[in-house]
Protein backbone atom coordinates (compact mmCIF):
# COMPACT_ATOMS: atom_id res chain seq x y z
CA UNK A 1 0.00 0.00 0.00
CA UNK A 2 1.23 3.47 -0.70
CA UNK A 3 0.55 6.31 1.07
CA UNK A 4 -0.05 10.10 0.08
CA UNK A 5 0.18 12.96 2.31
CA UNK A 6 -3.68 13.42 3.32
CA UNK A 7 -3.09 15.45 6.78
CA UNK A 8 -5.37 18.67 5.25
CA UNK A 9 -7.73 16.36 3.45
CA UNK A 10 -8.41 14.13 6.74
CA UNK A 11 -9.86 17.49 8.54
CA UNK A 12 -10.29 19.88 6.18
CA UNK A 13 -13.08 17.22 4.35
CA UNK A 14 -14.51 16.48 7.86
CA UNK A 15 -17.08 18.47 7.08
CA UNK A 16 -20.42 16.91 8.83
CA UNK A 17 -20.89 18.37 12.26
CA UNK A 18 -24.86 16.99 11.38
CA UNK A 19 -23.46 13.32 11.02
CA UNK A 20 -21.27 13.74 13.92
CA UNK A 21 -23.62 14.73 16.42
CA UNK A 22 -26.00 12.51 15.07
CA UNK A 23 -23.63 9.61 15.21
CA UNK A 24 -21.86 10.44 18.10
CA UNK A 25 -21.33 7.53 20.35
CA UNK A 26 -23.40 7.43 23.18
CA UNK A 27 -21.61 8.94 26.85
CA UNK A 28 -22.89 6.20 28.74
CA UNK A 29 -21.09 3.82 26.89
CA UNK A 30 -17.65 5.52 28.19
CA UNK A 31 -16.20 6.16 31.05
CA UNK A 32 -12.60 5.39 31.95
CA UNK A 33 -13.15 2.13 32.17
CA UNK A 34 -14.59 1.64 28.65
CA UNK A 35 -11.62 -0.25 26.64
CA UNK A 36 -11.82 2.27 23.72
CA UNK A 37 -11.98 4.93 26.96
CA UNK A 38 -9.84 7.27 25.30
CA UNK A 39 -10.95 7.02 21.71
CA UNK A 40 -14.35 7.96 22.62
CA UNK A 41 -12.88 10.56 24.61
CA UNK A 42 -11.35 11.83 20.98
CA UNK A 43 -14.12 11.57 19.30
CA UNK A 44 -16.36 13.29 21.65
CA UNK A 45 -13.88 16.19 21.59
CA UNK A 46 -13.85 16.21 18.32
CA UNK A 47 -17.77 16.74 18.34
CA UNK A 48 -17.66 19.98 21.06
CA UNK A 49 -14.82 21.54 18.58
CA UNK A 50 -16.96 21.13 15.13
CA UNK A 51 -19.25 24.04 15.38
CA UNK A 52 -16.57 26.49 15.65
CA UNK A 53 -14.39 24.87 12.96
CA UNK A 54 -17.89 24.51 10.91
CA UNK A 55 -18.50 28.04 11.07
CA UNK A 56 -15.42 29.32 10.66
CA UNK A 57 -14.98 26.99 7.42
CA UNK A 58 -18.04 28.43 5.78
CA UNK A 59 -16.77 32.24 6.89
CA UNK A 60 -13.50 31.62 4.89
CA UNK A 61 -15.55 31.00 2.12
CA UNK A 62 -17.53 34.24 2.18
CA UNK A 63 -17.27 36.23 -0.52
CA UNK A 64 -16.98 39.26 1.44
CA UNK A 65 -13.19 39.53 1.89
CA UNK A 66 -13.17 41.19 5.35
CA UNK A 67 -15.68 38.39 6.59
CA UNK A 68 -13.52 35.59 5.19
CA UNK A 69 -10.12 37.29 6.03
CA UNK A 70 -11.21 37.92 9.58
CA UNK A 71 -12.30 34.60 10.34
CA UNK A 72 -8.78 32.60 8.81
CA UNK A 73 -7.25 32.82 11.92
CA UNK A 74 -10.08 31.00 13.85
CA UNK A 75 -9.99 28.75 11.26
CA UNK A 76 -6.69 28.09 10.80
CA UNK A 77 -6.25 27.17 14.66
CA UNK A 78 -9.63 24.92 14.26
CA UNK A 79 -8.21 23.54 11.79
CA UNK A 80 -4.97 22.27 13.40
CA UNK A 81 -6.80 21.13 16.41
CA UNK A 82 -9.37 18.87 14.86
CA UNK A 83 -6.45 17.63 12.35
CA UNK A 84 -4.29 16.60 15.28
CA UNK A 85 -7.74 15.09 16.83
CA UNK A 86 -8.46 12.94 13.83
CA UNK A 87 -4.64 11.50 13.70
CA UNK A 88 -4.93 10.89 16.98
CA UNK A 89 -8.08 8.73 16.26
CA UNK A 90 -6.90 6.87 13.51
CA UNK A 91 -3.69 6.10 15.25
CA UNK A 92 -5.82 4.88 18.93
CA UNK A 93 -6.02 0.69 18.37
CA UNK A 94 -9.94 -0.02 18.32
CA UNK A 95 -10.47 -2.47 20.77
CA UNK A 96 -14.41 -2.74 20.42
CA UNK A 97 -17.20 -2.27 18.05
CA UNK A 98 -17.44 1.73 19.67
CA UNK A 99 -13.78 2.21 19.50
CA UNK A 100 -13.96 1.20 15.70
CA UNK A 101 -17.11 3.52 15.09
CA UNK A 102 -15.25 6.63 16.04
CA UNK A 103 -12.37 5.39 13.59
CA UNK A 104 -15.02 4.98 10.61
CA UNK A 105 -16.88 8.40 11.12
CA UNK A 106 -13.78 10.23 10.78
CA UNK A 107 -12.57 8.03 7.74
CA UNK A 108 -15.77 8.82 5.93
CA UNK A 109 -15.36 12.51 7.01
CA UNK A 110 -12.14 12.29 5.30
CA UNK A 111 -13.35 10.48 1.68
CA UNK A 112 -16.87 11.83 1.51
CA UNK A 113 -15.73 12.45 -2.15
CA UNK A 114 -15.85 8.53 -3.20
CA UNK A 115 -19.88 8.60 -2.79
CA UNK A 116 -19.69 11.93 -4.80
CA UNK A 117 -19.38 10.35 -8.05
CA UNK A 118 -21.50 6.69 -9.63
CA UNK A 119 -19.57 4.18 -8.20
CA UNK A 120 -18.45 2.88 -11.58
CA UNK A 121 -16.82 6.06 -12.68
CA UNK A 122 -14.04 5.44 -9.14
CA UNK A 123 -10.62 3.70 -10.14
CA UNK A 124 -9.79 0.49 -8.31
CA UNK A 125 -8.21 1.79 -5.12
CA UNK A 126 -11.04 4.26 -4.55
CA UNK A 127 -13.60 1.25 -4.97
CA UNK A 128 -11.63 -0.78 -2.66
CA UNK A 129 -11.74 2.11 0.23
CA UNK A 130 -15.07 2.67 0.01
CA UNK A 131 -15.87 -0.76 0.13
CA UNK A 132 -13.53 -0.97 3.37
CA UNK A 133 -15.50 1.94 5.09
CA UNK A 134 -18.63 0.45 3.80
CA UNK A 135 -17.32 -2.65 5.58
CA UNK A 136 -16.28 -1.18 9.06
CA UNK A 137 -19.96 1.09 9.12
CA UNK A 138 -21.33 -2.08 8.65
CA UNK A 139 -19.73 -3.49 11.37
CA UNK A 140 -20.70 -0.65 13.24
CA UNK A 141 -23.79 -0.38 12.72
CA UNK A 142 -23.18 2.93 10.49
CA UNK A 143 -24.70 3.92 7.23
CA UNK A 144 -21.58 4.99 5.43
CA UNK A 145 -23.78 6.45 2.29
CA UNK A 146 -25.62 8.18 4.77
CA UNK A 147 -23.19 10.10 6.71
CA UNK A 148 -21.03 10.89 2.76
CA UNK A 149 -24.69 12.18 1.50
CA UNK A 150 -24.51 14.81 4.82
CA UNK A 151 -21.13 16.02 3.91
CA UNK A 152 -21.30 16.36 0.42
CA UNK A 153 -24.75 18.40 1.13
CA UNK A 154 -22.35 20.60 3.41
CA UNK A 155 -19.60 20.78 1.27
CA UNK A 156 -21.30 21.73 -2.10
CA UNK B 1 -27.33 -25.65 9.43
CA UNK B 2 -24.39 -24.72 10.84
CA UNK B 3 -23.45 -21.23 12.48
CA UNK B 4 -21.06 -20.34 9.48
CA UNK B 5 -23.36 -21.80 6.72
CA UNK B 6 -25.81 -18.99 7.95
CA UNK B 7 -23.85 -16.81 7.97
CA UNK B 8 -22.32 -17.41 4.25
CA UNK B 9 -26.13 -18.08 3.34
CA UNK B 10 -27.11 -14.21 4.98
CA UNK B 11 -23.95 -12.22 4.29
CA UNK B 12 -23.77 -11.67 0.01
CA UNK B 13 -20.56 -10.61 0.78
CA UNK B 14 -19.49 -14.70 0.37
CA UNK B 15 -21.10 -15.37 -2.44
CA UNK B 16 -19.84 -12.33 -4.51
CA UNK B 17 -16.10 -13.23 -3.58
CA UNK B 18 -16.44 -16.83 -4.53
CA UNK B 19 -17.49 -15.24 -7.77
CA UNK B 20 -14.56 -13.46 -8.53
CA UNK B 21 -12.58 -16.55 -7.38
CA UNK B 22 -13.75 -19.03 -9.97
CA UNK B 23 -13.74 -15.87 -12.83
CA UNK B 24 -10.18 -15.55 -11.43
CA UNK B 25 -9.67 -19.55 -11.55
CA UNK B 26 -11.39 -19.33 -15.49
CA UNK B 27 -9.05 -16.78 -16.55
CA UNK B 28 -5.91 -18.84 -15.04
CA UNK B 29 -6.95 -22.52 -17.29
CA UNK B 30 -7.13 -19.85 -20.73
CA UNK B 31 -4.87 -22.43 -22.67
CA UNK B 32 -1.93 -20.67 -24.36
CA UNK B 33 -0.64 -23.75 -26.26
CA UNK B 34 -0.43 -23.32 -30.74
CA UNK B 35 -3.59 -20.95 -30.88
CA UNK B 36 -3.96 -17.78 -33.14
CA UNK B 37 -3.22 -15.33 -31.28
CA UNK B 38 -6.47 -13.52 -32.05
CA UNK B 39 -8.25 -16.77 -30.84
CA UNK B 40 -6.49 -16.58 -27.69
CA UNK B 41 -7.22 -12.83 -27.29
CA UNK B 42 -10.71 -13.07 -27.59
CA UNK B 43 -10.87 -15.48 -25.14
CA UNK B 44 -8.89 -14.02 -22.39
CA UNK B 45 -10.66 -10.83 -22.87
CA UNK B 46 -14.16 -12.28 -22.33
CA UNK B 47 -12.64 -14.14 -19.27
CA UNK B 48 -11.24 -11.38 -17.88
CA UNK B 49 -14.12 -8.82 -18.37
CA UNK B 50 -16.12 -11.33 -16.48
CA UNK B 51 -13.63 -11.62 -13.69
CA UNK B 52 -13.52 -7.64 -13.92
CA UNK B 53 -17.20 -7.49 -13.69
CA UNK B 54 -17.21 -9.70 -10.89
CA UNK B 55 -14.65 -7.72 -8.76
CA UNK B 56 -16.57 -4.60 -9.57
CA UNK B 57 -19.72 -6.58 -7.82
CA UNK B 58 -17.97 -7.69 -5.10
CA UNK B 59 -16.33 -4.45 -4.74
CA UNK B 60 -19.81 -2.80 -4.56
CA UNK B 61 -21.80 -5.63 -1.97
CA UNK B 62 -21.74 -4.50 1.40
CA UNK B 63 -20.83 -7.08 4.13
CA UNK B 64 -23.70 -7.57 6.51
CA UNK B 65 -21.31 -9.72 8.82
CA UNK B 66 -18.32 -9.06 10.90
CA UNK B 67 -17.07 -12.87 9.16
CA UNK B 68 -18.10 -11.19 6.00
CA UNK B 69 -16.18 -8.20 6.32
CA UNK B 70 -13.33 -9.82 7.51
CA UNK B 71 -13.97 -12.17 4.03
CA UNK B 72 -13.94 -8.85 2.03
CA UNK B 73 -10.22 -7.84 3.71
CA UNK B 74 -8.59 -10.79 3.16
CA UNK B 75 -9.71 -10.72 0.23
CA UNK B 76 -7.63 -7.70 -0.33
CA UNK B 77 -5.01 -8.88 1.78
CA UNK B 78 -3.70 -12.01 -0.63
CA UNK B 79 -5.31 -11.75 -3.48
CA UNK B 80 -5.96 -8.32 -4.90
CA UNK B 81 -3.89 -5.32 -2.20
CA UNK B 82 -5.59 -1.72 -2.86
CA UNK B 83 -3.31 1.89 -2.27
CA UNK B 84 -4.94 3.32 0.64
CA UNK B 85 -4.25 6.88 2.20
CA UNK B 86 -2.71 6.96 5.56
CA UNK B 87 -5.86 7.23 7.34
CA UNK B 88 -7.90 4.77 5.27
CA UNK B 89 -4.81 2.24 5.90
CA UNK B 90 -5.18 2.57 9.73
CA UNK B 91 -8.81 2.19 9.45
CA UNK B 92 -8.08 -0.66 7.51
CA UNK B 93 -5.94 -2.17 10.42
CA UNK B 94 -8.34 -1.41 12.62
CA UNK B 95 -11.09 -3.28 11.16
CA UNK B 96 -9.07 -5.93 10.44
CA UNK B 97 -7.48 -6.15 14.33
CA UNK B 98 -11.09 -6.05 15.73
CA UNK B 99 -12.67 -8.41 12.94
CA UNK B 100 -9.92 -10.78 13.97
CA UNK B 101 -10.26 -10.87 17.70
CA UNK B 102 -14.02 -11.29 16.92
CA UNK B 103 -13.61 -14.24 14.96
CA UNK B 104 -11.29 -16.16 17.62
CA UNK B 105 -13.54 -14.98 20.30
CA UNK B 106 -16.45 -16.51 18.47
Amino acid sequence: MTTHTTRRRLVISAVALPVLAVTALPSKASGPSHPDAELIALGDELQRLWPGYLASFAATNSDDDLISDAAYPEYEALDWETCELAEKIMAVPARTVAGLRVKAIVAIHSSWFLWDKPFDDLDWDQKGARALMEAACSVTGLDAAELAAAEIAVRS
Amino acid sequence: MSTQTTRRATDPIFAAIERVEAANAGLKRIPSDGRPYDAWYAAHRAKFDKWEDAENKMLATVPTTAAGALALLNYFRNSSPIELDPPDILLFDSLAAYLERAAVQS
